[in-house]
């Protein structure tokens, strides 16, 4: 999961509150907060991160652990693995660990053919971590 | 004890225009002091004190006004008798006061406009009777008032400033709105306002509004006070005198409500003097931008050109450019480069697929699935699954039918994954659920025996 798609999870966990409420609640540039949910790339700085996780009351490093492992970055995994023929292993916020080899992969999914033949059918916001070529 | 500005002038025998000169000040600088529109600032008060040799403290920081002759009450109204007939101005049209154009350009045209000569007096007469006003009439020989050669009150030769001949509206024939050689504090010629010929409101041939050949100012040779600079009423056209005006509005009165502005020509003084050193020199074009030359070894190489191709496209090899060729030489290399590439077909997609920008994919499967009516198998976030068929889809959720009835719709953010039972499964799945009557059976029949 991205930041971005954490941030948009630990609003809906306190309740929904806008992006403008938040910025106006930790400081962050008019703007920038809706920017950090959305945008497939890094964004914030780690103050700016600081001060989001202080307001959703989780500790910092989760948020700025997963600025490298944004949605840009996954997609890239995706596309190389499909290229490679290799299989990625997914780890996902439920905590299951899925492997196969991508089918196909777009704006919210990614189709992986498991050993056993079986289709799975991943929803990218809940990747949290992944690896290329680990069977 | 100190005193009015004119009246030093007029002491020292000094015209304005000589005043200006010898002081460096403007002469509507020192008109508008010694009609007392201005305070004397301390800078010009120091350069007119040495210019008439006198002490700081002899000049009046404000000067009242010159006086402007006798009262009216006495000189027009015999003259008027004997005065030609000449045009006369309605009555009731209004007088040249502050509505005529006069008071936008210096402080005489509110000044004599509005109040002086006779205005002010219940009995003066007007500028629409008879020949003038301003006690003229005189064809040419008295002014105010006054016979031959007098003038505004003086003999002759003498008065308001001037030298030897001229006064105020003097040299013998003409006067302060006589016959026209008179002037305003002039030598002989100039005028007040007009060259020569034309006066403030005389006889014949101009006047302040008479028969229209000149006037206050008019001609653009006048001079306020004499000397060269038209700029006063010169410049501007001859006012109009003809009786509609009484239709028109008034203006304002002149300068009452303008707010003050700083002098233009103080700032122009206050300006350092110009540098000599002639025409400003034409900027030579400046050797062309290391980004253009990037730029044009990168189109150069898309066209395939060689230095000689480029030597003889621009004439000159890159390093020799300068900013403007080398931005035309890269608008030619630009067309060619268009030229070279073949169109694209319309309504084709430019931009590559990425996969983040697509969310086709999962579209075309799900659409698949409810076509199947396969059953799905959804793990969500928690780790709690659900199981249905679909019903219907959206980018942002799924509808499920549980059980062959109820209907759930889950938002896809609540799913990490899902699996979508395989055909064969299914075809297991329907022959296990009819399968379990006939095992079921036995085993229970089993159970039965064991019991």
């Amino acid at each position: 999961m991205s930041t971005g798609d954490y941030l948009r999870y630990l609003r809906a966990v306190k309740g929904g509150p806008t992006p403008q409420d938040v910025e106006e609640a930790t400081g962050v540039k008019a703007g920038d907060y809706r920017q950090m949910e959305q945008r497939y790339r890094a964004m914030g700085s780690e103050e700016e991160l600081a001060s989001l996780a202080a307001y959703y009351q989780v500790p910092a490093e989760e948020l700025i652990s997963r600025v490298p492992w944004t949605r840009k970055a996954l997609s890239a995994a995706l596309v190389e693995a499909v290229e490679q023929d290799a299989p990625i292993r997914l780890e996902l916020r439920s905590g299951h660990t899925l492997t196969g080899k991508v089918q196909w992969s777009d704006l919210g999914s990614a189709l992986l053919l498991q050993e056993d033949g079986r289709e799975l059918v991943v929803q990218r916001h809940m990747v949290e971590r992944w690896q290329i070529g680990e069977a | 004890m100190a005193q009015d500005l004119w009246q030093l002038r007029r002491q020292k025998r000094m015209t304005i225009d000589e005043l200006a000169r010898s002081a460096g000040v403007h002469p509507a600088l020192i008109k508008a002091y010694e009609l007392g529109e201005r305070s004397i600032p301390e800078r010009d008060l120091e350069r007119l004190a040495n210019a008439l040799e006198l002490d700081v403290e002899d000049i009046k920081e404000l000067s009242d006004p010159p006086p402007r002759g006798p009262s009216r009450t006495t000189a027009p109204s015999t003259q008027e008798e004997d005065a030609p007939a000449r045009p006369r101005y309605d009555s009731t049209a209004p007088r040249y006061d502050s509505g005529s154009r006069y008071e936008s350009g210096s402080r005489y045209g509110s000044d004599y406009g509005r109040s002086s000569y006779g205005n002010r007096s219940n009995d003066a007469p007007r500028y629409g009777e008879g020949r003038s006003g301003y006690g003229s009439g005189g064809e040419g020989r008295s002014s105010y008032g006054n016979e031959g050669r007098s003038s505004y009150g003086s003999e002759g030769r003498s008065s308001y400033g001037s030298e030897g001949r001229s006064s105020y509206g003097s040299e013998g024939r003409s006067s302060y709105g006589s016959e026209g050689r008179s002037s305003y504090g002039s030598e002989g010629r100039s005028s007040y306002g007009s060259e020569g010929r034309s006066s403030y409101g005389s006889e014949g041939r101009s006047s302040y509004g008479s028969e229209g050949r000149s006037s206050y100012g008019s001609e653009g040779r006048s001079s306020y006070g004499g000397g060269d600079y038209n700029r006063g009423y010169g410049d501007r056209s001859a006012p109009r005198y003809d009786n509609d005006r009484g239709a028109r509005p008034m203006r304002p009165p002149y300068r009452q409500d303008r707010p003050d502005r700083p002098d233009r020509t103080d700032r122009r003084m206050d300006r350092p003097p110009k540098k000599p050193g002639g025409l400003k020199r034409r900027p030579q074009v400046a050797p062309a931008r290391p980004s253009q030359l990037e730029h044009l070894k990168i189109l150069l190489q898309q066209l395939d050109m060689s230095g000689d191709d480029l030597l003889r496209l621009a004439g000159k090899p890159l390093s020799m450019l300068n900013r403007k060729e080398a931005s035309h030489l890269l608008t030619t290399c630009q067309e060619m480069i268009a030229e070279r590439k073949p169109e694209r077909p319309k309504g084709k997609r430019q931009r590559p697929y990425l996969p983040e920008s697509v969310d086709e994919h999962e579209l075309v499967y799900l659409t698949q699935v409810q076509l199947d009516n396969s059953p799905m198998h959804l793990t969500l976030f928690d780790g709690s699954t659900l199981v249905g068929t679909l019903q219907g889809f959206s980018p942002y959720a799924l509808t499920l039918s549980i059980n062959g009835g109820d209907e759930v719709t889950v938002q896809k953010l609540a799913i990490a994954f899902y699996q979508v039972t395989p055909a064969p499964e299914r075809e297991e799945a329907a022959e296990h659920e009819a399968a379990p009557e006939h095992e079921a059976a036995p085993a229970a029949t089993a159970e039965e025996e064991k019991s």
